[in-house]
């Protein structure tokens, strides 16, 4: 599978700089929401136990990064590599004079996949693209429970990993000053998650028999900036 | 517009360079709750004056007591240096040590309970938090016997006190221990103050009694180190006899403290109690005449039944005259005739005091005596039978023997020599009744001293029964008699030379009234000893029967009911100078008199006098009169 997606990428990067008529590198930076149902549930299940905890974080969005190699195959369409890293967490705590417990979830993701977008009005100075990406990445997971009385302290934690896929459409809006691109995007992520387990491959369960895994779906709200390369850029200069 | 994306590229370096690029928990829930307050606990071992080192001396429970712990408990652990050797989670927090098992020497106890705060802490609620309540002290285990002591009794603050030289050592405790002769046995007394050398004996009011001072401890038990023994009687009780035949008890000065100490006197069944004072005197019993009474003076300590201290006293009517064989009142002369075996003693009335007396010769013993109502004339007779006329108002004249065997010989039934006489009445004019008594056989004769010869006399009674002598009349005109085993007595009147029959009365004593116009005759169901019902009939010997054969008429009656309570009906009298006939009963030692007016048969009174069954009692002139030397006037 690995195997396929890096051929696919390589096709599309050869192809677009052969064909190319600019190329452009972007940095991004916004706010993902994520699903993370299973993992909300194995919180809900965790705080029906003896401990007197309360909720402190339920998975909320969190800033996401990413940067784009983009290529401008004609006026309306082009491809782009694509990468990005985000992370969200879920923490159940209880602190008094005597002490503290804490249970965190926390996950990070490393995507990268390849994308194309076509331009979808006619503006030439606010053009609105319709995009698609293709990704694959790797999910972290540090499962931790903290237990500090006095000068006491008990931390426990396990470490999972997960390899997922996702598709993601959305729109962007650009605009350019002399070399320098604007982006905004808009995305919804569609993720087949993946098994997330331990290095033994043993995964969560919840009390359904369910096994916990990494629901990153959501909504990816970013701004970018980047610079213009290539031919394009005299021409538009 | 550039402006705005000058703002826009800011933002987005901005995002870059001041987010965190990962996740992470920056939240906490806080609960502001205060940590739990101190908590000030007391621990009490088995009692508060219980103290550190603690001798251990026999099988011990120890209760550890929390006071003032309002938190709920967790857990106790006790330990013995250092080594947990009992644990739990309820109250009451105890433990129990033999001194057998534990080696000799000084031990560390240690107990320790946790408790809960309560707080609602994360710590609390994970048992990490909770209060410490720590409470040691030292036990020892000392094995050595305590040495002899040499224990002294005494009064101390009217307690006794018994007191010995104090003991250094602290690995005992003291048994007092106490024989209390020949009462009940007294529980022994347990003294675990080591530094006590005294003990007060509280319960002791008198007797005899020793005290055992034994110890007990680790590996020796009731080791006896010294005895005492005492005896006293700490308050002197007097029975006395008091006014109006009261008697009282009197007490002075006692040695002890009389502080919720009881007097109980025990009398004739019933018991008086009062609390003791230091002195007293108090009416406990009213006697009757002549009676001898014991009393058991007991003291103890309210509560304590176990060391009562019992005395005996006894009390006993004055004897005003001599115990008697046979009386005469000798009314008009002020003088009272008491006949003995060995004397005859004159009193003066109503003094009683002892004027003159006729002692018995050689070996002539008194056995009784008759003399006349107006007292000039009297005879006395010995055991042997014989007879001699004496002057009852003057000791010094002379005695007379009178020839009574040979007048007697033919109306007793032969020449066998008289071995016995009972005297009945002496009239004025020399009549004297009897009942002679001779070998097999009893013969009542009526003797005259002043011609020596034999005016009336009954065939000789050849049965042991008892035969009683006739009764002559004052004056001597009439006389009555039963014949033992006959259903009537004869009445017989003097015609000068002889006494004729004049007619029947009931069986029974009889006695002549006043004036000669009735007699008397009591009766009882058969003869003596007897249970009532008898009777007492008077009848008219004023108005004769035609036929002698026949019965005088019958004037008064009186029918006694059969068996009072448990009293018995033993014998009838009569006395003539007051006109009352009487009955008399006996119940136990008391013999009780019924009163009653001759003339109107009406009950008069009731006096009882102390004496026994065959003893006598009697009513006369207003005196009654027992045999055993009691004599009173009746108001």
């Amino acid at each position: 599978m690995k195997k396929v997606v890096i051929i696919c990428a390589l096709i599309t990067i050869t192809y677009g700089l052969c064909a190319a008529q600019g190329v452009s590198i972007m940095l991004h930076t916004g706010v993902g929401t994520f699903a993370m149902k299973k993992q909300k549930d194995l919180q809900q299940e965790v705080r029906g136990s003896t401990m007197p905890w309360r909720p402190v974080h339920k998975f909320p969005p969190y800033w996401i990064y990413g940067g784009s190699l983009s290529i401008q195959l004609n006026s309306q369409f082009g491809v782009s590599a694509y990468a990005e890293y985000g992370s969200t967490g879920g923490t159940l705590n209880y602190t008094d004079y005597s002490g503290s417990v804490q249970f965190d979830q926390l996950l990070r993701y490393m995507q990268g996949g390849i994308g194309m977008f076509l331009q979808i009005n006619l503006s030439d100075k606010w053009p609105l693209f319709a995009t698609s990406h293709l990704l694959v990445g790797k999910t972290k997971e540090t499962v931790s429970s903290t237990l500090r009385l006095g000068n006491s302290t008990e931390h426990e934690s396990i470490q999972l990993h997960a390899l997922n896929f996702s598709f993601r459409p959305g729109l962007m809006m650009q605009h350019r000053v002399k070399t320098f691109l604007f982006q905004a995007n808009l995305g919804m992520e569609i993720q087949l998650p993946g098994k997330l387990q331990n290095e033994d491959g043993n995964s969560l369960v919840l009390q359904n028999r369910e096994e916990v895994n990494a629901q990153w779906s959501g909504l990816r709200a970013t701004l970018g900036v980047g610079l213009l390369l290539g031919k394009n850029k005299k021409a538009e200069d | 517009m550039l402006r705005c994306l000058q703002v826009l590229s800011l933002i987005i370096i901005a995002g870059f360079t001041f987010q965190r690029c990962t996740f992470e928990p920056d939240n906490q829930f806080i609960n502001p709750i205060p940590p739990p307050e101190p908590l000030t606990v007391t621990v009490e071992v088995n009692d508060p004056n219980f103290k550190s080192p603690y001798y251990i001396v026999e099988p011990t429970t120890f209760i550890f007591t929390l006071k003032d712990l309002t938190k709920p408990m967790v857990d106790y652990v006790i330990s013995i240096d250092g080594d947990d050797f009992a644990s739990g989670a309820e109250a009451p927090i105890y433990f129990s040590l033999t001194p057998y098992h534990i080696p000799s020497g000084s031990h560390k106890v240690t107990m320790r309970v946790r408790a809960k705060t309560n707080s609602g802490s994360l710590a609390e609620q994970l048992d990490a938090e909770y209060y410490v309540i720590e409470k040691s002290f030292t036990l020892i285990n000392d094995r050595t016997i305590p040495s002899s002591l040499n224990p002294t009794v005494a009064y101390e603050n009217g307690r006794l006190a018994i007191s010995w030289s104090a003991i250094p050592q602290k690995n005992f405790y003291y048994v007092i221990k106490r024989t209390y002769s020949p009462y009940n046995p007294l529980p022994d007394t347990i003294i675990r103050n080591t530094e006590l050398s005294t003990f007060i004996d509280n319960g002791y009011t008198g007797g005899d009694i020793t005290y055992t001072i034994a110890v007990s401890g680790s590996g020796f038990e009731r080791v006896d180190l010294g005895t005492v023994t005492f005896k006293d009687d700490p308050v002197d009780f007097q029975v006395v006899e008091g006014e109006e035949k009261s008697v009282r008890l009197i007490w002075n000065n006692s040695k002890i403290d009389t502080q919720n100490i009881e007097l109980a006197i025990d009398t004739d069944g019933q018991t008086i109690k009062v609390p003791l004072t230091s002195s007293g005197n108090m009416v406990i019993d009213t006697l009757v005449l002549g009676e001898e009474r014991n009393y058991w003076i007991k003291t103890s300590e309210v509560g304590n039944w176990r060391q009562v201290y019992s005395r005996m006293k006894g009390v006993k009517y004055p004897s005003q005259i001599k115990p008697f064989k046979s009386h005469a009142l000798l009314v008009d002369q002020n003088r009272l005739l008491l006949l003995t075996s060995n004397a005859i003693y004159e009193y003066a009335l109503p003094s009683l005091i002892l004027e003159d007396s006729l002692l018995a010769q050689s070996d002539h013993k008194f056995s009784g005596f008759a003399i006349t109502d107006d007292g000039n004339r009297a005879v006395l007779t010995t055991e042997k039978g014989r007879l001699f006329e004496f002057n009852p108002l003057d000791f010094d004249a002379p005695l007379s023997e009178l020839g009574l065997f040979a007048a007697t010989v033919p109306y007793t039934g032969g020449t066998d020599p008289i071995y016995d006489v009972v005297l009945g009445d002496l009239s004025r004019n020399g009549l004297l009744s009897m009942v002679i008594g001779k070998y097999g056989s009893r013969t009542q004769v009526v003797y005259d001293i002043n011609n020596s010869a034999v005016p009336w006399y009954a065939a000789p009674f050849r049965y042991l029964n008892e035969v009683h002598p006739p009764s002559i009349s004052s004056d001597g005109r009439y006389l009555a008699s039963d014949y033992p085993g006959s259903s009537q007595g004869e009445v017989y009147q003097w015609n000068g030379a002889a006494f004729d029959q004049i007619g029947r009365v009931a069986t029974g004593p009889k006695f002549f009234r006043p004036g000669n116009r009735e007699i008397i005759s009591g009766t009882w169901k058969d003869d003596d000893y007897q249970i009532s019902p008898g009777s007492v009939r008077i009848y008219d010997l004023n108005t004769l029967p035609a036929d002698p054969m026949q019965t005088l008429p019958l004037l008064r009656s009186m029918e006694f009911a059969n068996l009072v309570g448990d009293s018995y009906f033993w014998s009838i009298g009569y006395d003539q100078r007051t006109d009352i006939f009487y009955t008399r009963y006996v119940e136990n030692v008391y013999s009780t008199l019924t009163l009653y007016d001759a003339n109107t048969m009406a009950l008069l009174d009731k006096v009882s006098a102390f004496t026994y069954s065959p003893s006598v009692h009697f009513f006369e002139s207003n005196y009654q009169i027992t045999d055993r030397g009691s004599m009173e006037y009746v108001k």
